[in-house]
């Protein structure tokens, strides 16, 4: 068949989708039995990387680079060594450190800890309703399906210190219940997307056979789809926790007080033996919440 | 021996069977009724647990005083008045939202402009992310290092713990309010979250190319970039845009922090401050348009590529 006719009958772009590739097909591979053959050009990891290259080259254009820069390696490496150095005017000695350290997680960041459990919890249980609402398998009125996932889509984007801020306007500012309820609606949104994923994938048989043995909705979610669904939940709500006590860190700004508050303070005064005294117990918490987590769910997708 | 080690185990497993109900000593009855009067009591662990949980609730409660809000009645009126403003969508609104409006900065202060620069920032830093990880989610496989992924998994759990707003506030010191600082906290943050989804992606793909280039004499690396990288490719980049799609909420707060040039969080923190809770509004309307349509075109992607 002639290469040029072919090309052109296959439209203009036949030639930027397809390379034509010459090979060697004889054994001792001396160039006896040449070959032309036509390969595909990898025509979508070519397309994304030119979509990437021109983003790449839009965004750095469009940032203000030159404000404001101030490259300061020692002070940084002095700030991060603060962290753990005491100072004599502040916490004086090492056993001052660790008493400032004991002081602020006995007080300040157990209740930090309570607000992200109590609002943990609260969302966590209404969640249920609503991913089961969400999921195809258990709820089947397409409409009801679609209007609940649009509102939680649009609850889904607004980022945590604006749920704060609207709180704030209701309750007034400093009220510990303005952080148990904006961490419940955070852990709705995080958590009824993952969970309705996740009972779309659970085996329907058994809710076929109690169906077919006459049970109602809500009968056939409790005994089939529940006792599936209830590890998971388990692992999403140490999950969401984690996820929770790190997000909290950014409700300073909206008038939040208490542990991220003093934090936050310590930090724009350089109080460094302060804020490294106080981050003590905030990793440590979250290192081991991942360390169930990811235990968790590695045990949970098995 | 054998035999007292099974009678001190015998009340423990009896009380279990129970409470809790377990199959692994096989019992067997002689009739359903009997089988039915056998049957593990559940309802009362389940009730255990729930007074635990309602105990641990109400103590944590009455810890942080969540009833203070009740001291000071709910003004209804300011919090209406507040919302009216808020969803107050006029000729006003709609030029600080494209930067028409001259009070609120032009352009530059306009929400059209700050979300681009939110998204800019977010689209960089996941690059830069996305690139870096690859080494450290190859080292973090089990499958292809076996124990020594341990050193690696343990640092990309080091790199997650530390919540990407202080790393933002302590880089600071390192590149001062710049935008710099902004990317840098969010790429080193994602290196973590992604190399894991790296090694992930890893774990569950055939192994068969890279065990042929093993029989054929290649190395470690080589085996790697010809028999590894060509099939998890599609996936990688299926995990770089579900990050970008997290990285987009995390980067609307990041201008709190970094003030100006670092995108929507420094409107948002201006007028909540000053009290313009129509512009707040705008805001916030911006934020939703912004990350709704990156979900759509990352989720759209993301089907493209690994369909």
């Amino acid at each position: 068949m002639n290469k040029a006719e072919s090309s052109e009958n296959k439209g203009f772009f036949y030639k930027w989708v397809h390379r034509e590739v010459q090979v060697d097909l004889s054994d001792a591979q001396d160039g006896s039995d040449m070959r032309t053959i036509t390969k595909k050009r990898p025509v979508l990891l070519i397309s994304l990387g030119t979509l990437g290259i021109v983003v790449l080259i839009a965004s750095i254009a469009l940032l203000n680079w030159g404000a404001r820069l101030n490259i300061n390696f020692p002070a940084f490496g002095q700030a991060i060594a603060n962290l753990f150095i005491p100072n004599p005017y502040r916490t004086g000695d090492i056993a001052g450190w660790w008493a400032y350290a004991w002081q602020q997680f006995s007080t300040s960041f157990l209740q930090l800890f309570y607000i992200c459990f109590l609002g943990t919890a609260i969302g966590s249980v209404l969640s249920v309703p609503i991913y089961y609402l969400c999921a195809r398998n258990t709820n089947r009125v397409k409409w009801l399906r679609t209007g609940v996932r649009v509102i939680f889509d649009i609850i889904r984007t607004l980022p945590i210190f604006l749920i704060c801020f609207f709180f704030s306007q209701i309750f007034s500012i400093g009220n510990t219940i303005n952080g148990v309820l904006t961490m419940a609606v955070f852990t709705i949104s995080v958590k009824y997307l993952m969970m309705y994923q996740y009972v779309e994938t659970i085996e329907m048989s058994p809710f076929e056979a109690i169906r077919a043995a006459g049970g109602r909705n809500g009968q056939c979610i409790m005994t089939a789809i529940h006792p599936y669904a209830k590890p998971m939940w388990i692992s999403y709500f140490i999950y969401c926790l984690e996820i929770n006590i790190r997000a909290s860190v950014i409700l300073s700004y909206v008038g939040f007080g208490g542990y991220i508050k003093i934090l936050q303070n310590n930090i724009e005064n350089n109080y460094y033996d302060y804020v490294g005294a106080m981050l003590l117990p905030l990793i440590l918490f979250v290192m081991i919440l991942q360390f169930v987590s990811n235990f968790l769910m590695r045990r949970g997708h098995k | 021996m054998k035999q007292f080690l099974e009678a001190l185990k015998k009340p423990f497993l009896d009380i279990h069977d129970y409470f809790v109900g377990d199959t692994r000593g096989i019992k067997s009855y002689a009739d359903p009724i009997s089988a039915y009067q056998a049957r593990p009591r559940r309802w009362i662990m389940n009730l255990i647990f729930l007074a635990t949980f309602i105990g641990v609730f109400i103590f944590m409660s009455w810890q942080i005083d969540i009833l203070s809000f009740g001291d000071r009645p709910i003004n209804w009126e300011y919090t209406g008045r507040i919302f009216r403003t808020f969803f107050t969508w006029d000729g006003d609104f709609w030029a600080y939202f494209f930067g028409f409006s001259e009070a609120d900065g032009g352009w530059t202060g306009g929400v059209l402009y700050n979300i681009l620069i939110t998204f800019a920032i977010t689209f960089i830093a996941t690059l830069i992310a996305f690139f870096i990880a690859i080494p450290f989610g190859i080292l973090a496989s089990h499958r292809i290092f076996g124990k020594w992924a341990y050193i690696s998994e343990i640092f990309l759990i080091l790199i997650r713990t530390i919540p990407e707003i202080l790393l933002a506030l302590f880089l600071i010191r390192l590149s001062g309010y710049h935008v710099l600082t902004a990317i840098i906290a969010l790429a080193f943050h994602s290196i973590g979250m992604i190399g894991k989804l790296y090694a992930d992606q890893i774990d569950g793909v055939d192994f068969g190319p890279m065990e042929a280039l093993e029989s054929s004499g290649g190395n470690k690396f080589q085996q790697i970039r010809y028999g590894l990288l060509p099939q998890v490719m599609p996936n990688f980049i299926s995990v770089g845009l579900y990050r970008l799609d997290i990285n987009i909420r995390t980067g609307t707060m990041l201008g709190l922090i970094i003030q100006q040039d670092a995108g929507i969080g420094w409107n948002v923190l201006l007028h909540f401050s000053y009290g313009k809770y129509q512009q707040l509004g705008a805001d916030t309307l911006g934020i939703i348009l912004l990350i709704v349509l990156v979900d759509l075109f990352s989720s759209f992607l993301r089907k493209v590529v690994t369909k």
